[in-house]
C-alpha cells in the first residue's frame, strides 16, 4: 500500500506543477540569437520583438553576433542553443533539420507561414517536404550603389547591360575617375563579396538552370562557365584604376566601409545588397538627390533575373511560448514594427532603413518610394535565386568558397586552383 | 538583475545539492554498520534512481506527460518505481544470507528492472538483438571477465559481470537504428538478469566487512569528486577528440548515406583486430614466460596486463571499424593533413638560396666562424669561441633558419615559424631588458612600462595593432601609424631641402652610435659595441635612402600592406605576441637575476671576471633553470596561439595556424574529424615539452 501512497503522491505534485504552467505565457521566456549585430538592425529586431513581449508577457531577448555562423554551430551542436536562431542561409537550416537540431514546425505555424509569405520564399525554409523555417526578411542582392548627381556632373549613363556596365567602368578610369569601391574583408566570412558578385553573373551569363546545379553540385565547381564569370569579376577587379580599397587592398577592406568613400566621391559605384543602406553613413540621404541605386545590369535586358538573401527564423526548442514567437515572426506586423523601428533609428525620412521584407499583406507606406520598388521587384520577380553559398554545405558556403576566393582576388593563387581547391572540399 | 539573481539561486542550489549529497553520503555510509538491511536498500533503490534519472535526462525513456497543451510537464515514473524495486532487492540482498536465496533475489529483482527499462526506452535508444555484435560483444566480454578472473584470483562473478557488459555494449553499441520493442525487452531482461546474478553472488559482508566497507568509503567520498572533475573536464575530452579524429566528415553529418557495415565475419580481417589478437597472445605468452622463470605456470604481471589492456583497446576499435565502415577513416585524417598543401607545404624549398634574408644570415654566421679563427690564431687556439664569434654565429643561424619559413608555407610550417621566433625573442628581449634595466636609475618605471601589454588580452592586443597596421589607399589619410610614418618619410624625403636635413640628422645618429661602439669595443664591452653597430645599420640605411635614391615617390604609392603580404604578415601578427610576452619573460628574468647570490658575483670579480664574463659565466648558469621554464611555457603557449590570427586575418593570405584551422574545420565546416585531428596533433606536439617541464620539476622537489 505504500508503493501506491509515493505514486499518489507524484502524481499529485505533478498535476499541480502542471497547472503552474499551464497556457498562460506571462512569465516565460525566450531567446533569440542571430547575426544582424549593428546598433540599428539589432536595437530595431529588438523592438519589433518588445511588442509581442508587451501583449503575452514573454520576456523575449535578441542577442545578436558578427560571427554568427561559428557561433551557432558550437552552440548547436555543444547541446546549449538559443530558443530561436535567425539563419542568413538556408543551407544551415537544412544541414541543422537532418540532423534532428531544429524543430519541424507544428502544423498550426507552417500554416500561418503559408498564408503570410509567398511561396517562392518560404520554399527556401522546406526541407524534404517540411517546413522547418519562416522567412522574416529579404533582401534584393542585385543592386548598385551609386550618386545620381555625381553621374550626372559627369554625364555617365546608368547602364542597362552588363557590357555597357563594363564600358562604363572603362569611360570613367578613361576621366581619371575610379568606378568601383570594393572590399571584401567580413571577419570570419571574408570573401562573400565576391562570391556574391560569382552568383549574380552566373545567373545572368548561364540562366536559372545552370545555377541550380552549380549549387547541388551536379555540375563541378571547377565547370568552364564557372571559372568564366570568376574571371569577369576580377578581369574588371584587377583593371588599373578600378577600385577604390579603403583598407589599401579589396581582400583588406571590410565590406561595411565602403559607404563612406561612396558618399564622398571616392567612387562612383558599388554593387552590394539592399540591407547595404544600413552601412550607410548617418543621415545619408537616399533617393535621387542623395544615394540611389540601380539594378545590376543583365546579359540581356529581356530576361532579368534577382539575385536574393534573407534571413529564415527556426527554432531549437518545443513551447508554446517559443511558437508564439516563431509565429510573429512571420507576420507582416513584425515586419512593419521592425521597419518602422529601423527606419526611426537610422534618422527616419527618406534614410533607408536597409530592411525589407515580402511578406504577404504587408502595409507599403511604411517604407521609401525607393524601398517599395525593390519590395515590389522581390514580390514580382519571376526569377528568384537565393544567394548560392548561402545553399551550398557549410564547408564549401561557409568555408572553402569563401577562403578560397579571398585568396583569388588578392592574388594568392591562380582562379583555377582556387577552383580546384573549392571542388576538392565538397563534401 | 533578474540574471544574476537567477544565476545566484543556481549557485546557491548546486552547492547545496552537491552538500546534502555529500552529507547524505557520509550519512549512508555511517549506517553501513549498524544497520546493513537500511544502507543495502537505501543504495540500491539510490543507484537505480540515479541511473533512470541519467536516462531520463538523455531522452533514452519515455515519460507520463501530465497535463495538455505543447509543454507537458514530464514525470519518469518508471524511475520511481525501478528505485523502489532496486531498494527491495537491496535490502533483502544484505538481509539474506543464503545463497541460493540471494541468487534468486538477485535474478528477479534484476529482471524486473530490466523489464520495467525495456518497456519504457524511447525507439532510438532500444538495443538491437543481431547475432553478430551481441555474440561477438559477449564473446569479449568473457575472454576480459576471464583474464580478470584468472589474473586477479577472482570468482566466476567477473565472468558473468564480463560477458553481461559486452553482451549490452554489443546490443546497444552495434550498427543500426534502435531495433523492435520485443527486442528492447529481451536484451533489458538478460541484462539485468546478468546483473542480479552478479550482485547476488556478491559475498556476505560480516559485520569487519561492513566496518572496513564505511571507512574505505570514507576516503572515496573525498576524493571521488576530485577524480570525477578531471576525468569530465580533462580525460573524456581527450579521449573523445581522438577518437573524433579517426571519422569522416559523414559521420558528422547525418546528410550524407550512411553505406552499410559488412558482416560481422569482417572483423577477423580487420587490422586492428589482428592487432589486438597478437597483443593479447604476446601478453599471455609473456606471463607463462614469468612463469617458467620463476617455477612454473602462469605469472601475471604490469606489462602482461598492459598488453591485455592495448588488446581490449583495439579490439573495442576494430568493432567500431567493422560497424561503421564508411565513416572509420583510421588514420586518413591525419595524412590527409600532412598531405595537403595547406598543411605542408615544402614545393618552393629552394627559394630560400635566392632569399636574401637567408644569405645575410650565412654571411652574419661565417663572419662569427672568421672571427673565431682569428681570434682562436691570436692565442695560438684553433678555435676561440665566445663574445663576437659565438653572437654572430646565434644571431646569423636564426635568421638563416627564420627565413626559412618565408619559403615554407602551410598551416604547420606557419605554427613552427611562430613557435621558433617568437619563443626566442620574446626570451632574448626579456634577457636583455632585464639584464639593462638591473641596477639602472630607473628601473622600476621601464620595467613597469614594458610589463604593461602583459594585462592587454591577446584579442585586444590584436585589435590595437590592427588599427596600427591599417594601410589606405593612395593619397588619403593613413590612418595606421606605421604607414603614416612611412608615408611621412616618403614626403620628407622627397622634397630637397627636408631631405638633406633629415639625412643630416641620421648621419648624426650614426656617428654618435660609432662613438659608443668605438668606446665599447675600446673598454672590452662587446655588448655596447654590437648593439650600437646594429642600431646603427637602419639609421644608415635610411640616410642613404634620403641622399641617394630618395624614399620620395615610390613611397608614398607604395604602403605597406602589413597584413595582407604574404609571408611577412605573420611576421608583423608575431610582433604583437612578441609585444606582449617580453613583459613576461623580463619579469621572470629580473626576479632570477636578482636571486642570484651576491656573494658568487664578488667572488667572480674577485678573480678578475669582466662584467661580460661575469654573465655569461656566473649569472646565466645560475638562471638556467628559469630560461628553461620560460622557454617551455612560450613553446607551449605559441604553438597554441589562436587570438591574434583570429582576429588580425582569420588565417587568411597564408597565415593559418594549427589552432585557427582546427576552429576552421570542426566548427565553421563542421568536420570534426579534421578538426579533432588538428586537436591531436597540436596535443601531441605539445607533450615532450609537458614531459621535460614535469621532469625538471620532479628533479627540483627531490
Amino acid at each position: 500500500m505504500r508503493k501506491h501512497v509515493w505514486i499518489v503522491l507524484v502524481l499529485a505534485f505533478a498535476l499541480i506543477a502542471a497547472a503552474c504552467g499551464g497556457d498562460d505565457l506571462e512569465g516565460t521566456s525566450v531567446t533569440v540569437f542571430g547575426p544582424e549585430s549593428s546598433e540599428e538592425e539589432a536595437g530595431a529586431l529588438q523592438d519589433a520583438l518588445d511588442i509581442l513581449a508587451e501583449r503575452t508577457g514573454i520576456d523575449i531577448v535578441y542577442t545578436g553576433a558578427r560571427d554568427f555562423s561559428d557561433q551557432i554551430n558550437a552552440q548547436a551542436i555543444g547541446g546549449n542553443p538559443p530558443d530561436i536562431a535567425v539563419f542568413p542561409q538556408p543551407g544551415k537550416v537544412a544541414d541543422f533539420a537532418r540532423q534532428g537540431l531544429v524543430i519541424a514546425l507544428p502544423e498550426d505555424v507552417a500554416d500561418a507561414a503559408t498564408d503570410n509569405w509567398p511561396a517562392a520564399w518560404n520554399a527556401f525554409g522546406i526541407v524534404d517536404g517540411t517546413q522547418y523555417a519562416i522567412p522574416t526578411k529579404t533582401d534584393l542582392k542585385s543592386l548598385v550603389w551609386y550618386v545620381p548627381g555625381s553621374f550626372e556632373a559627369k554625364g555617365y549613363e546608368v547602364p542597362e547591360t552588363w557590357d555597357a556596365l563594363k564600358a562604363l567602368s572603362n569611360e570613367m578610369i578613361a576621366n581619371g575617375d575610379t568606378p568601383w569601391c570594393v572590399g571584401i574583408e567580413s571577419g570570419p566570412a571574408t570573401g562573400w563579396t565576391f562570391t556574391d558578385w560569382v552568383e549574380d553573373l552566373m545567373l545572368r551569363f548561364h540562366g536559372a538552370d545552370v545555377y541550380d546545379q552549380w549549387v547541388d553540385h551536379t555540375i563541378p565547381f571547377t565547370d568552364s562557365r564557372v571559372e568564366q564569370a570568376w574571371n569577369e569579376v576580377l578581369d574588371l577587379w584587377n583593371t588599373d584604376g578600378a577600385v577604390f580599397a579603403a583598407g589599401g587592398t579589396i581582400a583588406a577592406t571590410p565590406f561595411g566601409d565602403n559607404g563612406q568613400p561612396l558618399v564622398d566621391g571616392k567612387c562612383l559605384m558599388h554593387r552590394q545588397a539592399s540591407f547595404y543602406s544600413a552601412f550607410l553613413p548617418e543621415n545619408t540621404v537616399t533617393g535621387p538627390d542623395g544615394v540611389d541605386v540601380f539594378y545590376f545590369p543583365a546579359v540581356d535586358p529581356a530576361n532579368a533575373p534577382v539575385l536574393g538573401a534573407g534571413t529564415l527564423v527556426a527554432s531549437f526548442r518545443d513551447a508554446p511560448e517559443v511558437w508564439e514567437v516563431m509565429e510573429y515572426f512571420s507576420t507582416a506586423e513584425y515586419a512593419e514594427e521592425r521597419q518602422k523601428a529601423q527606419a526611426a533609428r537610422k534618422g527616419g525620412g527618406d534614410v533607408l532603413s536597409g530592411f525589407l521584407s515580402a511578406a504577404n499583406g504587408l502595409d507599403t507606406s511604411v517604407y521609401t518610394p525607393l524601398e517599395q520598388s525593390l519590395v515590389s521587384i522581390l514580390s514580382g520577380a519571376d526569377v528568384v535565386r537565393f544567394d548560392a553559398s548561402d545553399l551550398m554545405p557549410a564547408a564549401v558556403g561557409g568555408g572553402s568558397f569563401w577562403t578560397e576566393a579571398t585568396s583569388a582576388v588578392n592574388g594568392d593563387k591562380s582562379v583555377a586552383d582556387a577552383l580546384a581547391a573549392i571542388d576538392a572540399s565538397w563534401p | 538583475m533578474e540574471k544574476i539573481l537567477e544565476m545566484v539561486i543556481g549557485t546557491l542550489i548546486a552547492v547545496g545539492l552537491s552538500a546534502v549529497i555529500f552529507i547524505g553520503a557520509n550519512l549512508l555510509f555511517d549506517l553501513a554498520p549498524t544497520r546493513w538491511e537500511i544502507f543495502g536498500a537505501v543504495a540500491g533503490g539510490g543507484l537505480v534512481l540515479i541511473f533512470f534519472f541519467w536516462l531520463f535526462g538523455n531522452r533514452a525513456i519515455t515519460a507520463l506527460e501530465v497535463g495538455g497543451g505543447r509543454n507537458p510537464t514530464k514525470i519518469p515514473w518508471q524511475a520511481i518505481v525501478a528505485a523502489i524495486v532496486g531498494g527491495a532487492v537491496g535490502f533483502f540482498l544484505a538481509r539474506l544470507t543464503d545463497r541460493n536465496q540471494r541468487l534468486m533475489v538477485g535474478v528477479g529483482g534484476g529482471a524486473v528492472l530490466g523489464l520495467i527499462l525495456g518497456l519504457t526506452l524511447v525507439e532510438e535508444a532500444r538495443p538491437r538483438l543481431d547475432v553478430g555484435p551481441t555474440i561477438t560483444g559477449l564473446v569479449a566480454g568473457l575472454v576480459i571477465g576471464g583474464a580478470i578472473m584468472f589474473l586477479r584470483k577472482g570468482t566466476i562473478r567477473s565472468l558473468v559481470l564480463g560477458g553481461t557488459l559486452g553482451f549490452a555494449l554489443g546490443a546497444w553499441g552495434g550498427p543500426g537504428d534502435g531495433g523492435t520493442a520485443a527486442q528492447a525487452v529481451i536484451v533489458s531482461l538478460i541484462v539485468g538478469a546478468g546483473l542480479g546474478v552478479y550482485a547476488g553472488m556478491a559475498k556476505v559482508y560480516t559485520h569487519k566487512d561492513r566496518t572496513m566497507l564505511s571507512e574505505r568509503a570514507r576516503a572515496i567520498i573525498f576524493v571521488a569528486p576530485a577524480l570525477i572533475f578531471i576525468g569530465i573536464t580533462l580525460v573524456i575530452p581527450t579521449v573523445r577528440t581522438i577518437y573524433l579524429s579517426l571519422f569522416n566528415l559523414a559521420f558528422f553529418s547525418q546528410t550524407a548515406e550512411r553505406e552499410p557495415y559488412s558482416t560481422w565475419t569482417g572483423i577477423f580481417g580487420e587490422p586492428f583486430f589482428i592487432a589486438a589478437v597478437v597483443l593479447v597472445l604476446i601478453g599471455v605468452g609473456y606471463g607463462f614466460y614469468q612463469g617458467s622463470r620463476n617455477g612454473g605456470g602462469y605469472k601475471g604481471n604490469g606489462i602482461s596486463l598492459g598488453t591485455y589492456l592495448g588488446g581490449a583497446t583495439l579490439f573495442i576499435f576494430s568493432l567500431f571499424i567493422f560497424t561503421d565502415t564508411a565513416e572509420f577513416v583510421g588514420g586518413e585524417n591525419y595524412g590527409n593533413l600532412f598531405t595537403d598543401p595547406n598543411t605542408i607545404n615544402l614545393s618552393n624549398w629552394t627559394d630560400i638560396f635566392t632569399s636574401q634574408l637567408f644569405q645575410i644570415g650565412v654571411v652574419i654566421a661565417l663572419i662569427g666562424v672568421l672571427v673565431g679563427f682569428v681570434a682562436g690564431a691570436n692565442r695560438g687556439q684553433r678555435f676561440q669561441s665566445g663574445g663576437a664569434s659565438t653572437g654572430s654565429i646565434a644571431v646569423g643561424s636564426f635568421i638563416g633558419v627564420f627565413s626559412l619559413g618565408t619559403v615554407l608555407r602551410g598551416t604547420i610550417m606557419n605554427n613552427l615559424w611562430w613557435v621558433f621566433t617568437v619563443t626566442i625573442l620574446a626570451t632574448v628581449f626579456g634577457l636583455a631588458i632585464a639584464v639593462l634595466a638591473d641596477r639602472s636609475a630607473m628601473e622600476s618605471l621601464a620595467k613597469s612600462i614594458i610589463f604593461m601589454p602583459m594585462a592587454i588580452s591577446f584579442v585586444g592586443a590584436a585589435i590595437i595593432w590592427r588599427f596600427m597596421y591599417i594601410a589606405r589607399p593612395e593619397g588619403e589619410v593613413q590612418t595606421g601609424v606605421f604607414n603614416a610614418i612611412w608615408v611621412w618619410l616618403g614626403d620628407v624625403s622627397g622634397s630637397g631641402g627636408s631631405s638633406a636635413i633629415a639625412a643630416g640628422i641620421m648621419l648624426v645618429v650614426v656617428a654618435m652610435l660609432g662613438y659608443l661602439a668605438y668606446r665599447g669595443f675600446s673598454h672590452n664591452v662587446p655588448g655596447v659595441a654590437w648593439g650600437s653597430v646594429i642600431t646603427a645599420i637602419p639609421f644608415l640605411w635610411l640616410a642613404w635612402r634620403f641622399i641617394g635614391p630618395g624614399l620620395g615617390a615610390d613611397v608614398e604609392a607604395d604602403t605597406v600592406k602589413f597584413l595582407t603580404e604574404s609571408p611577412f604578415n605573420n611576421v608583423w601578427m608575431m610582433v604583437v605576441l612578441i609585444w606582449i610576452q617580453t613583459g613576461f619573460t623580463m619579469v621572470i628574468f629580473s626576479a632570477a637575476i636578482k636571486a642570484v647570490p651576491a656573494e658568487l658575483i664578488e667572488a667572480a670579480k674577485v678573480d678578475g671576471a669582466t662584467e661580460n664574463q661575469t654573465f655569461w659565466s656566473v649569472v646565466i648558469p645560475q638562471i638556467a633553470p628559469t630560461i628553461g621554464v620560460v622557454v617551455t611555457t612560450l613553446i607551449v603557449l605559441v604553438m597554441k596561439v589562436f587570438d591574434i590570427p583570429k582576429v588580425m586575418t582569420n588565417g587568411n593570405f597564408d597565415t593559418e595556424v594549427i589552432a585557427n584551422e582546427m576552429w576552421q574545420r570542426a566548427f565553421t565546416e563542421l568536420d570534426f574529424g579534421l578538426g579533432s585531428a588538428l586537436a591531436v596533433i597540436l596535443f601531441v606536439s605539445v607533450l615532450p615539452i609537458m614531459y621535460i617541464n614535469i621532469r625538471r620539476m620532479q628533479k627540483a622537489a627531490a
